[in-house]
């Protein structure tokens, strides 16, 4: 299977994906989420489901650009070291691109009205997104009291206290761990779950 | 050699930031400082950029640094500095990935790790939203409309959406004057940089550029010249009571109790919910209590002034406007607000209101006493929120004040005189020798300044560029020149001097 993605059609592909969802993703990473789900889980079927949150917890736990760490991670799977490359390509290409254009047409880096209103215009639209995305995840990712204890503590750790990302998803991966070793039975509960899908 | 330090300070930035695009900026902004690559407001414009444009923060940062820095190939290398130390991690740790995929640790830990990426995420939705739908998104309101106002039926629906307000020789329009550079206010005087004269505003190019352009909105329609105040009410009213209108700064007491409550909030929902895409706003002037209109002055007494908006107006040109609404209040903290506690801001040289006032060096004022501004005006953000009440402010005003006073300093937004016709600036017999002066001879120079203002009003100036210097002359010759002697000599301090006097 690997052989046949590392085909130039397959790179191409993948490269031609990376670049739509670096081209219309305003806001960085987190606005991503749902551009990244949409294309490569539904479109194109890449990755599955419950592969997409560990990929985006991954690309989360090491430093980075969540975006970057992301189409890398996918690109890396489908297609290993040429895929990340091709897939990374595409993401970083349109900003360069019109950064560069950017840059070079206002030499003061003013601000263009008309961009500055389209932006404005484009923030419900992200906040709606976003919020897409939190609702499909939390039906995926929140089977259980303990996973809604996770998401519910990690929110107000994040949004009142500030706790730092890498901290959280260290935490949340102990948390798992501890319970391997102290909650047999409920561990066992979810390796079942996890084996049966 | 620049390439290669880009490179490696961008890898740097992209190997020890955690957390994505948001989490680089205090890094990028001390390696762009440690270079003396951008300066800190280069930096933060870019940082907006990046967020405006589509793609990943980090790399539309890196690539914009890079791009100032190093041309186009600065771009491109700093970019794939920032992309690499994520490339070669992920490299190393995908292979434990696989290795370890079925390890039921892993399993374990993956389960505790999804819900805190879920949480995460809504935790994002939350604060994406705060910005984007309040401050934002007011903001866009507010700035795309005043942008309408000046464009020719920019949303293309073949109607004049702009309300009118009246424009004649006692309805003063400073806000717009503001924009222009100047203030329409008699007692403050600019420097003309090509004669190095020190005049009125009506003798500036600045009025110029004003006159020139209140003769295209005139032209387009934008402007218009209505009967008087009261006519300019009802018309308001009218135009308000369909739900479709906001408008700013009008009392709404004012409105209500004359016209009930068919008349709506400020501003209306229809413009703050977006329910209504043909919602406009409109302008209208400032309205006081007993239909007086509040000035932009000197004294809480002046009245008959009020304030329209229009031009293409920019955040910080809408800011700076703002700035001019802050003045527009009055009552018993005004002298405190406006020139501070006595003895601790300032003291009298000799009798109170009679001679110089001495101004303690910003520097020297107690932190505690201390506003965030100068001259006088130690009314900060909170000052203006506790006296709120009293002052009758609108809710959305204060909304506004606080907007512009977390992303503004006065410095940017200030509109200041060069020289102020005032007891602080002057000895008392300079100030009654002008007073003298202004009584025998103003009148003259303000018929030619009204006369000429009119004739461009009524479309009578064809080209007013090619008219301008005939009119100084008239000016001039009106009286204007003793004025400019006064003035232009040194017996008057100039503004910032009072500001910032020198030790």
């Amino acid at each position: 299977l690997l052989k046949e993605r590392k085909s130039f059609s397959f790179l191409f592909e993948l490269f031609r994906t990376f670049f739509k969802i670096g081209s219309f993703t305003f806001g960085g990473g987190f606005a991503m989420i749902p551009l990244i789900e949409k294309e490569v889980i539904d479109k194109k079927g890449w990755v599955k489901k419950d592969e997409i949150i560990d990929i985006f917890a991954a690309s989360q736990t090491i430093p980075g650009a969540i975006a970057i760490n992301a189409s890398t991670f996918i690109g890396y799977k489908l297609a290993g070291r040429i895929g990340a490359i091709f897939a990374t390509a595409g993401i970083v290409l349109p900003s360069v691109i019109i950064i560069t254009l950017i840059a070079s047409l206002f030499t003061n880096v003013e601000i263009n009205p008309l961009i500055d209103a389209v932006f404005k215009g484009i923030q419900p639209v992200i906040v709606a997104l976003i919020v897409t995305a939190a609702v499909r995840m939390w039906k995926r990712t929140i089977n259980d009291t303990v996973g809604l204890l996770i998401a519910v503590a990690t929110v107000l750790l994040l949004t009142v206290f500030h706790v730092n990302a890498p901290l959280l998803i260290f935490s949340g991966a102990l948390v798992g761990i501890v319970i391997r070793r102290l909650f047999p039975d409920k561990a066992k509960k979810v390796l079942g779950k996890e084996r049966d899908q | 050699m620049i390439y290669l330090k880009l490179f490696w300070e961008f890898a740097l930035i992209g190997l020890f930031s955690f957390g994505g695009g948001y989490a680089m900026i205090p890094m990028l902004q001390k390696t762009v400082s440690e270079y003396g690559w951008l300066t800190a407001e280069q930096l933060s414009r870019i940082i907006v950029i990046a967020e405006m444009t589509p793609g990943p923060i980090a790399v539309n940062a890196a690539t914009f640094v890079g791009y100032n820095t190093g041309g186009f190939l600065g771009g491109i290398v700093a970019t794939l500095g920032v992309a690499l130390p994520s490339m070669l991690i992920i490299f190393l740790v995908s292979r434990l990935f696989i290795k370890y995929k079925s390890h039921p640790d892993k399993i374990m830990a993956f389960y505790g790790i999804r819900p805190v990426i879920t949480g995460m995420v809504i935790a994002a939705s939350f604060v994406i939203a705060k910005t984007a739908l309040f401050t934002e998104k007011t903001v866009a309101v507010f700035s795309g409309l005043f942008r309408a106002f000046t464009e020719d039926d920019p949303d293309g629906n073949g109607v004049d959406d702009t309300a009118a307000y009246p424009e004649s020789n006692t309805w003063y329009e400073r806000t717009i004057y503001g924009m222009f550079g100047i203030d329409k206010n008699n007692n403050v005087f600019y420097l003309d940089e090509l004669t190095g004269n020190v005049v009125p505003y009506y003798a500036h190019s600045y009025y110029r550029d004003y006159l020139v352009w209140l003769s295209q909105m005139l032209e387009k329609g934008y402007v218009k010249t209505l009967p008087g105040l009261d006519a300019a009410v009802d018309e308001l009213a009218s135009a308000l009571s369909t739900g479709k209108f906001g408008f700013f700064n009008m009392r709404i007491s004012r409105i209500n109790t004359n016209y009930g409550n068919d008349v709506g909030t400020w501003p209306p929902l229809t413009i703050l919910e977006n329910i209504d895409p043909q919602a406009r706003f409109v302008i209208t002037p400032y309205m006081g209590e007993n239909g007086g209109l509040i000035p932009y002055g000197y004294t809480p007494a002046q009245s008959n002034r009020a304030f329209i908006f229009g031009a293409d107006v920019s955040d910080k040109k809408m800011a700076r406007i703002l700035q001019l609404y802050e003045y527009s209040c009055f009552g018993e903290d005004w002298m405190r607000y406006r020139f501070g506690i006595e003895g601790v801001h300032y003291k009298w040289s000799g009798e109170p209101y009679k001679s110089a006032m001495i101004f303690t060096p910003l520097d020297k004022i107690p932190k505690k006493y201390a506003g965030s501004v100068d001259m006088g005006q130690f009314g900060n953000t909170n000052f203006h929120i506790a006296t709120g009440a009293v002052m009758n402010y609108e809710p959305t005003f204060l909304q506004w004040m606080e907007y512009y006073h977390s992303r503004y300093t006065y410095d940017e937004i200030l509109l200041r005189p060069y020289k102020l016709y005032d007891y602080s600036t002057m000895p008392i017999e300079v100030y009654e020798e002008f007073q003298k002066l202004y009584q025998e001879t103003g009148s003259q120079i303000f018929a030619v300044r009204n006369d000429f203002t009119n004739r461009v009003m009524k479309g009578g100036v064809a080209n007013i560029n090619a008219e301008w210097s005939q009119y100084l002359e008239q000016l001039y010759s009106a009286g204007l020149e003793d004025w400019i002697e006064i003035w232009n000599s040194d017996r008057i301090i100039t503004y910032s001097d009072l500001v910032n006097p020198k030790s």
